[in-house]
């Protein structure tokens, strides 16, 4: 047999021959593969980064928000009456006021059944031929209809499938490792309060403050608005700055950056927000930087004060509107907005009688009987920032492809709400805390009912397998409105599932792009060799009658076909890498800046990058060039070796 | 069997002068095959064995008639052809038989179709007859299988070819090298052979040449000298001076007629033109498949 040098010595000349057939094979099929390469490595990266992101942002958790689905007829009044509801209606109604009525004969008060507001009212589309039943509608406005829904929840509480105590059993038998509180409703909410800007309280709105609902919405005006929520520390680690309660000097939240930035950044020379992600990065670390450990201070008024200062805005409006009116006749008791922030609201002028202010005594004495009586008071509340996270606009991603792979990567808590770091706050001390009178619960069933029976809940899983099993087998997504599950459940943090989804789907295609790039290769392949070898029977006949045997052709071919392999395995991973070496370049930083400002995470460490050789596909696509290369060398292989020699040597 | 072989001996010596080309030494051998119908495998063996000790008288060429032996190295016996051509068949070879004498130069000749061609390849064991048998050097080729047909090309022949097949890509001494290359050779060897050859055909200066660096009658030359690399003991040259000018073709003869004289080679060649035939020792003539001269 030949030796192996000469083979590849004769073979290496052949590479001379058929030159342009050779090359444009070549060519082509290193394309297909270098396409398939470039894929390989930056998705491979894509994905590494995209999932480094999420266990940093996750804590290395992958987090689920669930909420109990209760049916709407327990949460709601039926939207058609039958006679059977209104009766039921009626006679809860009934008992409802019998309890207050027995309650001011109690204690000594009269009551005036006039002041009651019944739960059913006259539906305003009745006609003539409207059943009994058509002819009501409820009336929400009614404090006996409050009553009314929270007495059905509580029926319904008594064999609910979805109360936290059987969530947690459910969350165990998928593994669950923890139940973090997220929503507002689990920790007492603040009443209104004001925002203390320049030393002053603006008594100007009593409107909420908002901005455009498509791009920020509630969120980058939740300090303004006295929104607030708590969350567990786990659930907002990642934009956390301080994490230690000591040097605290008031409530510890975290607002955003788009907030931070309008409230305070004149204070600290920061600028508005800027549109490239790289100068949004720097933006969002000069925050950071300079408002971390910031403080503020809101005033918090109760309702007795909030509708003080309503009537001391009404009287001004009115007196000021009737200024020239002779026969106006300003209010005999009237209040001044308090003249310092927090201050008191003081009596500008009072000329009621003796006996008005005896009945308004009498009135306030009736109420403290009653338990119904709330002094005016007001507190004041310094807070300070312990961690800044961006806000992210709502519809960006239906601007780019960027925007959507921002959206893709941005945190998925849909808060709208400043976040108060549960057992950050609880390590306070209680002269730091929210006043206890401000966190009073008028309703104790319906709070217990909300905060404790049916709570949303954020549960921890160890792996994406686990919170896909407990997504898909035990909630609907929250925006399933026929959802017959027991609970409300979505991705909380980051988007794992649908990268994850994202990840199966790029193998999903594989599976198929793979086999048909190899098919094509193998037909290029084929065809080269094939052609190659048809247009070399002469020179191989002329080999025969000098002597080689079969296996010296089958030899020098197979040295061509894997020298051909080195050609196509060389050029496709060169054009591979070098394709995702510069997609890398072009877009990885531009997608760290994103990553990094989605995920709100301060770290020079962390990288997006789209370039990683760590896929053990590549191995397999190296193999899979020579493999094809070879097996598509077969078939001409055996009839160029078989064909006898004589048949070419007839044509010379 | 010895009485075979004195029968054989003696027919063959007291018709000498016409022993190789006739249609009568056609049917002498078959008569003397008829002789051993009772055991044909005799006949066969005691041809392999055959050998004629004589000096030739009447011999075309140049070389010294006394330096000729006439020790047969090639036989064809009744070896026939044929081809099926759309439905018709046709007979390219008709019952041929010839001897080829150890270092004799011997033409082929015959017009275009006549099956000379065909008869070469067969002579050089590129191609199986349809029947009949083919002995070189004293091996009967006919049952020989694709591998051992291999070898005994590679080892006891060379082939010259009209159209040169040098390989374009590569130097003129690497395109010497080739052959020597599907045997075990060691490369020094290979080399040194190489340098050797083209001194003989007076090309050593254009060793690190590419073939179309050359002219048409230096690449013939190359290739007779490929031909030559792994010592053949018979070169079959298909028109290997078809493609050449009538300079370079005699050229070709005298390089042949060197070669002969310097390895003692044997040399067949198909040509149709009487010219280079005139340089053979002698011609056999090929007309519709059938030795007519």
């Amino acid at each position: 047999m030949i030796r192996p040098s000469y083979a590849y010595e004769l073979a290496h000349t052949k590479l001379r021959s058929k030159r342009g057939i050779l090359i444009t094979s070549i060519i082509v099929s290193s394309l297909m593969f270098a396409a398939l390469i470039a894929s390989i490595i930056v998705f491979t990266a894509a994905e590494k980064s995209a999932v480094s992101f999420i266990k940093t942002a996750g804590n290395d958790k992958y987090l689920v928000q669930v909420s109990p689905n209760i049916p709407v007829s327990v949460r709601d009044a039926p939207s058609s009456l039958s006679a059977k509801d209104i009766d039921e209606i009626k006679a809860f109604e009934k008992k409802y006021y019998d309890a207050i009525r027995q309650k001011y004969v109690n204690a000594g008060v009269s009551y005036d059944s006039s002041s009651e507001v019944p739960i059913l009212k006259p539906n305003p589309f009745r006609t003539d031929d409207s059943s009994e039943s058509a002819r009501w509608m409820v009336d929400y406005t009614s404090p006996a209809t409050s009553a009314w829904l929270t007495e059905k929840l509580s029926v319904y509480a008594k064999t609910a499938p979805n109360t936290y105590d059987k969530l947690k059993a459910i969350g165990a038998k998928y593994g669950a490792t923890g139940y973090y509180a997220q929503a507002s409703t689990a920790f007492p909410t603040l009443p209104q309060s004001r925002l203390i800007e320049d030393g002053k309280e603006d008594f100007s709105s009593n409107d909420i403050k908002s901005s455009n609902p498509t791009s920020y919405g509630y969120l980058i005006n939740a300090a303004y608005n006295s929104n607030y929520q708590f969350r567990d520390d786990s659930l907002v680690d990642r934009y956390l700055l301080t994490k230690s309660a000591k040097s605290l000097k008031g409530v510890p939240v975290i607002i955003t950056a788009q907030e931070a930035a309008s409230l305070f950044g004149k204070e600290v020379g920061i600028g508005s927000e800027p549109k490239t992600e790289s100068d949004k990065r720097k933006w969002l670390k000069d925050i950071q930087e300079k408002l971390n450990g910031h403080t503020y201070q809101v005033c918090t008024r109760n309702s007795a004060e909030q509708a003080m200062i309503a009537q001391i805005q009404q009287d001004y409006s009115d007196i000021e509107k009737n200024k020239d009116t002779p026969s106006y006749k300003e209010p005999n008791l009237q209040l001044q907005l308090p003249s310092s922030a927090c201050g008191d609201i003081t009596v500008k002028k009072d000329t009621r009688t003796q006996i008005e202010k005896n009945a308004q005594k009498k009135t306030d004495e009736e109420q403290r009987k009653l338990g119904l009586y709330v002094a005016p008071a007001h507190y004041l509340t310094t807070f300070q920032i312990v961690g800044i996270m961006n806000a992210q606009p709502f519809s960006e991603y239906s601007t780019s492809v960027e925007s959507y792979i921002k959206n893709l990567l941005s945190p998925q808590d849909d808060s709208f709400s400043a976040v108060v770091p549960a057992q950050l706050y609880e390590q306070l001390p209680d002269s730091l805390k929210f006043n206890d009178q401000i966190t009073t619960q008028t309703d104790p069933t319906r709070y217990e009912l909300d905060n404790t029976t049916f709570v949303s809940r954020v549960l921890e899983f160890s792996s994406i397998d686990k919170a896909r099993a407990f997504l898909s087998n035990e909630a609907c997504p929250s925006h399933d409105l026929g959802c017959t599950k027991a609970f409300y459940a979505d991705p909380y943090g980051s988007n794992y599932l649908i990268l994850d989804e994202i990840g199966k789907l790029f193998r999903q295609i594989l599976t198929v792009a793979l086999p048909a790039s190899i098919g094509m290769a193998l037909i290029i392949m084929w065809f080269t060799i094939s052609r190659i070898m048809s247009e070399n029977r002469k020179e191989t006949a002329v080999y025969r009658a000098m002597g080689a045997k079969r296996i010296d052709i089958t030899a020098i071919y197979t040295i061509y076909t894997l020298l051909i392999a080195a050609r196509v395995s060389a050029i496709s991973f060169i054009l591979g890498i070098g394709v995702a070496y510069a997609v890398d370049r072009i877009y990885g930083p531009q997608l760290t800046d994103t990553s990094l400002s989605a995920f709100g995470i301060i770290s020079n460490e962390m990288h997006f990058s789209l370039f990683s050789l760590s896929s053990p596909l590549l191995l397999g696509i190296l193999g899979i060039i020579f493999v094809a290369s070879i097996a598509a060398s077969i078939q001409p292989l055996i009839r160029n070796v078989m064909r006898p020699p004589i048949r070419d040597m007839r044509e010379e | 069997m010895l009485h075979a072989y004195a029968i054989l001996s003696a027919s063959m010596s007291a018709d000498n002068q016409e022993f190789d080309t006739s249609l009568d030494m056609h049917s002498r051998v078959k008569d003397f095959v008829h002789f051993f119908d009772d055991n044909p495998g005799d006949a066969i063996d005691a041809i392999r064995k055959f050998s004629i000790k004589e000096s030739q008288t009447s011999v075309a060429g140049s070389v010294d008639p006394s330096r000729l032996e006439r020790e047969i190295i090639l036989s064809a016996r009744d070896v026939t052809k044929r081809y099926r051509v759309g439905k018709q068949d046709i007979e390219a070879l008709k019952n041929i038989n010839l001897n080829i004498y150890k270092g004799e130069i011997v033409a082929l000749t015959g017009s275009s179709g006549s099956g000379k061609s065909t008869l070469l390849h067969i002579l050089g064991c590129i191609d199986k007859p349809d029947g009949g048998e083919v002995i070189l050097d004293g091996q009967n080729i006919i049952h020989l299988h694709d591998a051992a047909l291999s070898d005994l090309r590679r080892e006891k022949i060379g082939f010259v070819f009209q159209s040169f097949y040098l390989q374009p890509f590569l130097r003129l001494k690497d395109n010497l090298a080739v052959p020597a290359m599907f045997t075990s050779t060691q490369k020094h060897t290979i080399n040194d052979s190489v340098s050797s050859l083209l001194q003989t055909i007076g090309l050593e200066n254009r060793a690190m040449h590419y073939p179309k660096e050359l002219s048409g009658g230096q690449i013939q030359r190359a290739a007779i000298a490929r031909a030559l690399i792994n010592h053949p003991r018979i070169i079959f040259a298909d028109e290997p001076t078809g493609n050449l000018d009538s300079a370079n073709s005699h050229s070709i003869m005298e390089l042949f007629q060197s070669i002969r004289e310097q390895y003692g080679t044997t040399i067949v060649i198909v040509t149709h033109d009487p010219e280079i035939a005139s340089h053979a020792d002698r011609t056999i003539i090929i007309k519709d498949g059938e030795v007519v001269l």
